[in-house]
């Protein structure tokens, strides 16, 4: 092998005082040689996201590189004085970013931004400059470029926005592309579609690439190499299928069992009498106000379903197939307009909110995002004893009863003192459930209860939500994006496209043998599937 | 829904919005006990019965209330605001005679407004904790908290009175009878200090919001794609985060242009400066209720194309905002 594209040696990098540890990461030796892909896998705090912005020169404010150095071209990086790295930067190291939807400036058009950039570096026109850009989104399989260039961010997908971050770092051929978690706030079939397209403009353009990801399985799609980070170090570093088919650290050995297989071990439950009894729910939402006229959009089209005690059913699809609003009409957030929802003998669909309110506690929901379901001004105890405090529970018996869900979703009692921020995602998500659990429920929904969290994360969740649904005989309705995630907990799945079911049956059995083609490229979108080793 | 349709259906709130001020004025002015009558007659030095009934006769004020309601209604329908008691002339002439001069005060008050507090704002922002941003705050609580009438006063005394650089008050030189750019120039130089008095107060609010809203900009995703792009800190400043904390200015500027349509009462009574703020201010001294009447129209009416306005700046600073939603 010849020189390397870039070399870090010995990096360090340095919290702001006050921070829980000094160095964010600690003393990283890593190199990216030409024409290949470099992963760097880890859990958040590992420091891998901080390695890659040291060598963009794009440290948060406060953060510094104390040490080492990065090599790049002759120059070493951390000493090049800020016009230097900035030449640099977007012309021969581009980097694009985890969530595409907050990575574009809102008010500029498609267009401005990526001329933005070539211009930056290149002394063309405008107008010259707009043709290239065209052509780059046409690359990326984006459909009509010249439209999109004068569209606002706003206006396209997830997946189309990650194309136009794509097509933006590479308008000045870099030699190094870095990508930072860039499918991770994906559907799974976009991240497939989008880790394709990196792979494919790597090898045609013979660049380098250095890919951040916490997910084992995005890492068997991608790397050339990989390098697994905890704590601010390189633990174990290697060709791929070496990493991957013998993991010699223990940690890499965890990260990569935590990967979910896609894989059902569960078998169906016996359906007795069903607890939950939906049949042909419709809801279509309408826009407009006082001088406009109305256009319905049908988010749910007469969706059936049935849910039994200890029992989860998944609800399978990608954004925009009506999942969760299918959820939040079961729950009554919202209002059904067709349809019948029986509950336990009674129709709840058009129940008045007085009639309702004795039934609400029955039914209780876990959201996805842990950071913004909990109230930062509430201590975790007023967070968990307010749901039984408005059912008039007395104060020291729900204290008490507190104390044994928190000790049952793992947390310590002594936690209810303290406030949502001082806990990380997985714990907070732990005292989502303690809430839900506190009101007794018999059906516990739950809205992408691990699409926030790290892979080994959403493993221990998935663990709890099994455990607790047996322990408390709950039936459970599980939405999520993820095929594989559906098949560790879920008994039966039913998958979603347009407000319609397009399949459902039991878990072992549309995995084995889907009968819609729609099943078959979720199934087929699953990162890894068939590269890593069984458990 | 396209931006003509929302503009019309707009406009037809603003006529509701109107008839509903008409008819709140003509009851509140009514609350107030006395009316013209008393007043004029208290001016005149005696209070004849004969005397007050032909007054009230004369102004038609002897009539019910709904009489009145309705001949004012029908009045103001056709653009006919009556006439000031006081002045005896119609009140659209009075105002529009007005209106002029406080829409260049406010115009020019605004600007100053904007560009001195965004300008604070910026350099505030560039390093939050610095001792600028420290000055630039400690210097906007100074002009929000100091009393504009106040703060009128001293400047007249010490750009005026003591170094003579500024005309006290006043639209123009008085019997001068400039003509042509001489009379504008004029007028320029004795807008400054009521201009800037009306600007101080709002420059506080606009370097705090810019401050605040430009260190949350910065924090954003997209501000890091654009220096992954290789430009420099101040294109990444001007274009990027500038262009996106100026968003949440476009409602102040708007609320404040309503205010300071009403709200330059003090600083144009401070400054004589023959606007509608010294007029009110007269109507209600001398219980002028047609006067007043239509002031509160012309100015409801003013303050809803204002919001509409600023709705329509809205939408095109920000692409993301549909109007009518």
């Amino acid at each position: 092998m010849g020189e390397p594209l870039i070399d870090i040696r010995d990096l360090i990098v340095a919290l702001p005082p006050g921070a829980d540890r000094a160095h964010a990461v600690d003393g990283v030796s890593l190199t990216i040689n030409p024409n290949e892909i470099l992963c760097i896998v880890g859990e958040s705090g590992s420091g891998k996201s901080l390695t890659a912005h040291a060598v963009m020169g794009l440290l948060p404010r406060g953060v510094t590189a104390s040490g080492g150095q990065i090599l790049f071209g002759g120059a070493d990086l951390l000493r090049l004085p800020p016009s230097g790295i900035r030449k640099l930067r977007g012309r021969d190291i581009a980097m694009i970013f985890q969530d595409p939807m907050a990575a574009l400036n809102p008010v500029v058009t498609i267009g401005r931004q990526i001329t933005e950039q070539i211009r930056a570096h290149r002394a063309i026109p405008e107008k010259e400059a707009l043709e290239l850009a065209g052509g780059l989104l046409a690359e990326m399989g984006l459909a009509d470029p010249k439209a999109l260039l004068k569209s606002f961010p706003h206006q396209l997908s997830g997946g189309q926005r990650q194309r136009v971050m794509i097509a933006m770092a590479l308008s000045l051929s870099p030699k190094l592309l870095i990508a930072d978690e860039p499918t991770t706030a994906l559907d799974v079939t976009t991240q497939a579609q989008i880790l394709k397209l990196i792979k494919r403009i790597q090898t045609e353009r013979a660049m380098s690439v250095l890919f951040i990801t916490h997910d084992f399985g995005v890492v068997a799609d991608m790397a050339d190499r990989v390098a697994v980070m905890r704590h601010g170090r390189v633990v174990e570093e290697g060709a791929a299928a070496e990493v991957l088919g013998n993991p010699k650290h223990s940690y890499t050995r965890a990260l990569i069992a935590a990967v979910p297989r896609g894989e059902s071990a569960l078998q169906p439950v016996a359906q007795d009498k069903p607890l939950l009894t939906v049949t042909e729910l419709s809801k279509h939402f309408r826009r407009g106000g006082f001088f406009s006229g109305s256009a319905a959009v049908t988010a749910v089209d007469r969706v059936s379903l049935t849910l039994s005690r200890g029992e989860t059913l998944g609800i399978v699809g990608e954004s925009g197939s009506g999942k969760s609003t299918l959820a939040r009409c079961v729950i009554r957030l919202l209002d059904p307009d067709a349809g019948e929802i029986l509950f336990d003998g009674a129709d709840i669909a058009r129940m008045t909110p007085g009639a309702l309110r004795p039934l609400r506690r029955r039914i209780q929901m876990v959201f996805q995002d842990p950071f913004s379901s909990l109230n930062p001004r509430q201590t975790v105890g007023e967070i968990v004893i307010a749901g039984p405090r408005a059912y008039g529970e007395d104060m020291k018996e729900a204290r008490e009863r507190a104390a044994d869900i928190l000790r049952l979703v793992g947390l310590n009692p002594e936690t209810m003192n303290r406030f949502p921020h001082e806990f990380s995602g997985g714990q907070r998500q732990r005292i989502g459930l303690a809430r839900a659990l506190m009101l007794k429920p018999d059906i516990l929904i739950a809205d992408e209860p691990v699409s926030a969290l790290d892979v080994t994360v959403q493993a221990q969740v998935l663990k709890l939500l099994d455990d607790v649904r047996q322990q408390m005989n709950l039936a459970m309705l599980f939405i999520t994006h993820d095929m594989r995630v559906a098949a560790q907990v879920c008994h039966r799945v039913m998958v979603m496209r347009h407000g319609q079911v397009v399949e459902s049956g039991p878990t072992g059995t549309v995995f084995a043998a889907p009968s819609s083609d729609y099943t078959r490229a979720l199934l087929a979108a699953i990162p890894g599937r068939g590269k890593l080793a069984p458990v | 829904m396209n931006r003509l349709t929302y503009i019309g259906a707009r406009l037809i709130k603003t006529v509701l919005i109107t008839i509903a001020v008409v008819l709140l004025s003509f009851f509140l002015v009514r609350l107030a006990p006395g009316d013209t009558a008393t007043v004029m007659a208290g001016q005149a030095g005696f209070a004849d019965e004969a005397f007050m009934k032909s007054l009230r006769a004369e102004y038609g004020l002897d009539q019910p209330l709904p009489v009145q309601l309705w001949k004012y209604l029908s009045a103001v329908a056709q653009g006919d605001l009556g006439s000031s008691f006081v002045r005896r002339q119609p009140v659209v002439d009075v105002i529009l005679e007005r209106l002029p001069n406080t829409l260049l005060l406010n115009a020019f008050a605004l600007l100053v407004a904007i560009a001195g507090g965004v300008a604070m704002g910026m350099m505030a922002a560039r390093r939050p904790g610095s001792a600028t941003d420290a000055a630039m705050t400690v210097l906007s609580m100074l002009f929000y908290a100091m009393p504009q009438f106040w703060l009128g006063m001293m400047a007249m005394l010490v750009f005026s009175v003591w170094l003579g650089w500024l005309p006290p008050f006043g639209l123009e030189t008085m019997g001068a009878d400039y003509t042509g750019l001489t009379r504008i120039g004029d007028i320029a130089v004795h807008m400054i200090l009521p201009g800037v008095t009306l600007a101080l107060y709002f420059m506080a609010s606009y370097a705090r919001l810019t401050r605040t809203a430009m260190i949350e900009v910065a924090d954003q995703d997209f501000v890091k794609t654009a220096r992954a792009k290789g430009i420099s800190e101040g294109q990444v400043a001007r274009r990027h985060i500038l262009r996106n904390a100026l968003v949440p200015l476009i409602t102040f500027a708007g609320l404040q242009s309503a205010i300071l349509v009403g709200g330059s009462v003090l600083v144009e009574n401070v400054f004589s400066w023959p606007g509608v703020g010294t007029l009110a201010y007269e109507a209600v001294t001398t219980r002028d209720n047609p006067l007043l009447l239509g002031i509160f129209i012309v100015t409801a009416v003013l303050v809803s194309l204002f919001n509409l306005a600023t709705d329509i700046a809205y939408s095109i600073a920000d692409p993301r905002v549909e109007l009518g939603r």
